[in-house]
Formats: C-alpha cells, structure tokens, sequence
C-alpha cells in the first residue's frame, strides 16, 4: 500500500515541476552562450544582462516551487475535500505521512542537485574564450580541513539530509496543528508553525551550550566536524522525530475536516 | 455474522458542543437504512465515526466487529457530500486508483456505469459539471463490493431524473450481505427504497423503526411523519 501510495504521490506532483525544469534546462546553455558571446556593444548589453536575469530567476523558480508544492500538496489532498478520499482509504495515517515525505524529500534533492549542476555548468565549463576553471574550490576546503575533509562532507551530507527532512516534517506538523486548533486552518498553521519556531530556536541554542562550558577552541577548525556537525544532526534528528509522531498523532486521532 | 454495524453509547463533542450523545445502534446486513434528521443533528458527525475521520469522545462503534481502523475501511465504501476528488485527475486514472487501493473495486463494473451515463473516461473531472462529478463518484463508490455503504446525501444535489437512476443503482448494487446507510433531507425521493429509517434529533436517536411499521402503525409516511417528529 505504501508504494501504492507514493507511486500516486509522484504522479500527483510530477507536474508542477516540469515546466519550471525544462524552463531553467533550457536557460542554463543558453544563456551561458549568450554571456560569453562578446559581441555587445552599448544598449545590446540588455541582452545578455535580461538572460542572466532570467536564469537566476528559473533557479530560485525551482527553490519555491519544489517548498510550494510540498505545503499545497498535503494540506490539498490530506486536509481539505481529498482528504476525505485519502484518509478512508484502507492505510495507516503513518502511510500517508510517509509517502508524503519521500516523494517531498525526492523533490527536493532533486532540485538542490539540478540547482548545484546547473550553477556548475554555466561557471565552469570551458568557455568559448576558455578560461580554464576547475574544480579548485573542492581541493581548498580539503586543505583547510586537512583529514577532516572527508569526515566534514561525510557528515555535511548527513546535517543536509536531516535538515530536509526536519523541514518537510515542519511543515505537515504545522499543517497538522493548525487544522486542529483553528476553524481558519491557514492562519492556525501559520501560528502554529511561529511557535514551533521559536521553540526549536530555542532548543537548538540549548545544544550549543555546552560548547562554551567544556573550553572549547572556536579557532580550531575541528569545532565544526567535533561538535557543531554532530550536535547539530542530534538536535535536528529529534526534532524531525518529535514533528512525525506528532503529525502521525493528529492526522489519527484528531483529524478535523470541514 | 447478521450484524454489521454497532453503536454502544456512542458519544462525540466538539469543543463543547455535543454533536452526538449516547448513541445505541445496531445494523443487520442486507438492509437499506435511512438515517434522517435536520440539520445539525449529528447525522454527518455519525457516518464520519463510522469511517475513522472522527474518533469517538465516549462508547464503542463496530464495523463487522472491528473499531474503525485499516481493516474497515476495506469493508466500508464511502461517498460523502462534496466533491472528493482531485481535480486534474482523468475519469480513467481515478478508476485505476480505486482499483489500487481497494481490491474489493470492479473496474467493469464502473466503466459500464460510465458508458450508460455517457460520461467519457478520457475526461478530466475539471471539465465536468457539479451533477457529472457527484455521479462520478457515486460509480466509484456503488461499484465497490463493500459489506457497508455510508452515503451521505447522494441525491441532494442532483437533478429529478438522475435521482431515479442514483436510487435504482443503489437497489440494483444491493445484495443480501450488503447494507446501504443513506443519509438524507429528501425523504419521499427515497422512502420507497428504504427498509429501515433512524431519526436522529440533537444528537440523539428520537426513533428507529422499519419503514412498514411506521406506515401501519402510524398510518402516514416517513417524510409525513418526519414533518410531525421534527416540526420547527
């Protein structure tokens, strides 16, 4: 039932996100030409000023839309008239979570991955009056970080991971919230999504305490893989499990639909 | 088992309000029940406990003697009184999704439903009336081999002649192992199908009684009796 139920979630979703890929598919290449094309003298300098503007654009399109679709599309087919279909189907609330929260995680990574590759392509590659970059900026933070390099990717990768998840579980459990507590279901998530907020700045200020009390150097670079990274996923991880058993809680129990 | 439906002290409040308060039910199976009431008696709030949208404050329901859960929804198809359905979604993909989820779905079934009513499967639910897109739905939910059908208002908004075929697929889609739960304000539409009628009025059940009792004891019909029972 589960991969019934993501297989459907990617179907559902799939859409939002092909124009606005195709869009910057197509800009980065093209733009990238039109830039290092050195032909503009004067008022044509619009030209490739408008495709750089139109190319950052379609990046940061893809960052919206890839957190737009996630908050629309639970609070859509969970919270409002679908959610009558979707929660009398014959699954668990905790199914219907978690088909939610990879097919957002998969959107996700994708962009950051598109966004990365895309940014890579148009820096990097040899342009047509060859410049010659590399990948040099990889080889630098092994040299500041010495051994450390692999452990800090290693556990860089691990922090982005968590904190994806972190946020996608946020926002259903601020969705969750707020449908319970309110009849105005948008606002009740909007305020419930403030204190939690505030909560969670709260709680992650609390882990970095013991950083000042153990004497800790904030010169050695180590800090980072030592204690920052670690501290951070442990904070990050109980908090992504505390939004999840709690959305799981309400989505069971205390579903409230019009 | 004869019953399929059980309510002991069945009890719901919402911040306060009491919308059902110690509620005894009991459902055999092969019957079509009409559960009738004004607005805000608690029919809605009832048919919601029965399929797990609502979790009961008091007292125990039972669906084939099981407390809603994973396992009732596969015996229960239900069809509530909005659209439920995803917009974008072709007639074609919302079949294929019922016969995903629900193995008790029989494709025929619906798409023969669909052809009589000249809807096309290729269809987007966008592009269909408010009339169309309930009936789609109604296809979708009669065309289920559930033990327990919970309809709420599935006349209501939907024209004289549609009513006649809705209720004759309803009749039609009704076997001895089966029970139909029709919530409604259209009594005489819907009297002439129904075996069993329960009155619910503020949050309790003022009456149950077959149908044929209510005409020869009373010696009036259900919607004349509900005119009495419920007079404002």
């Amino acid at each position: 039932m589960l991969s019934k139920l993501i297989k459907h979630e990617f179907k559902a979703t799939a859409r939002y996100f092909t124009l606005i890929f195709l869009v910057a598919l197509i800009l980065t290449p093209v733009t990238k030409i039109i830039v290092s094309l050195d032909i503009y003298k004067g008022f044509l300098q619009v030209i490739p000023t408008f495709f750089i503007m139109a190319y950052v654009f379609s990046l940061i399109g893809i960052a919206i839309v890839s957190v737009v679709v996630i908050i629309i599309r639970f609070y859509q087919n969970l919270i409002s008239s679908e959610g009558y279909l979707m929660n009398t189907l014959p699954v668990t609330s905790s199914q219907l979570i978690i088909s939610k929260v990879v097919a957002a995680f998969t959107w996700t990574v994708v962009s950051i991955v598109f966004i990365i590759a895309s940014l890579i392509f148009f820096a990097y590659f040899p342009e047509l009056n060859n410049s010659g970059k590399n990948f040099d900026w990889m080889f630098q933070i092994q040299n500041d970080f010495g051994k450390l390099g692999i452990t800090f990717i290693i556990q860089f990768v691990i922090l982005a991971t968590i904190g994806i998840l972190s946020n996608i579980l946020y926002i259903y459990v601020s969705i969750a919230i707020g449908q319970m507590i309110s009849r105005n279901k948008i606002i009740g998530a909007i305020a419930a999504a403030i204190v939690i907020n505030i909560i969670t700045q709260i709680f992650s200020a609390l882990f970095l305490i013991p950083i000042v009390f153990l004497g800790v150097n904030v010169n050695d670079p180590s800090i980072i893989v030592q204690w920052i990274f670690p501290m951070s996923i442990a904070a990050t991880a109980i908090m992504t499990v505390i939004y999840y058993l709690v959305t799981v809680y309400i989505m069971k129990k205390k579903l409230n639909l019009d | 088992m004869n019953i399929i439906l059980e309510c002991e002290s069945l009890t719901k409040k919402y911040n306060g309000f009491t919308a059902l308060s110690d509620v005894n039910l009991t459902f055999e199976r092969g019957k079509i029940i009409g559960l009738l009431g004004p607005n805000g008696s608690g029919k809605t709030t009832l048919i919601k406990l029965i399929n797990g949208l609502l979790v009961p404050d008091n007292g125990k329901i039972r669906i084939n003697n099981m407390e809603p859960g994973v396992e009732t929804k596969k015996a229960v198809s239900y069809l509530p009184d909005k659209t439920y359905l995803n917009d974008w979604m072709k007639t074609k993909d919302i079949i294929d999704f019922f016969g995903d989820f629900y193995l008790d779905f029989d494709k025929v079934k619906a798409y023969e439903m669909l052809k009589r009513l000249n809807i096309n499967a290729n269809d987007r639910l966008k592009t269909m009336s408010k009339g169309t897109k309930e009936k789609v739905q109604l296809i979708l939910v009669m065309s289920r081999n559930a033990d327990l059908y919970c309809l709420d208002e599935p006349i209501g908004g939907v024209d004289p002649a549609s009513r006649e075929y809705i209720l004759n697929t309803i009749i039609s889609n009704y076997n001895e192992n089966a029970s139909v739960l029709l919530s409604t304000h259209l009594i005489s539409d819907i009297e002439n199908v129904l075996d069993d009628v329960i009155f619910l009025q503020n949050g309790k059940v003022a009456m149950t009684s077959s149908v044929e009792d209510i005409r020869t004891n009373h010696g009036k019909s259900v919607d004349a009796l509900f005119r009495e029972v419920f007079k404002c």
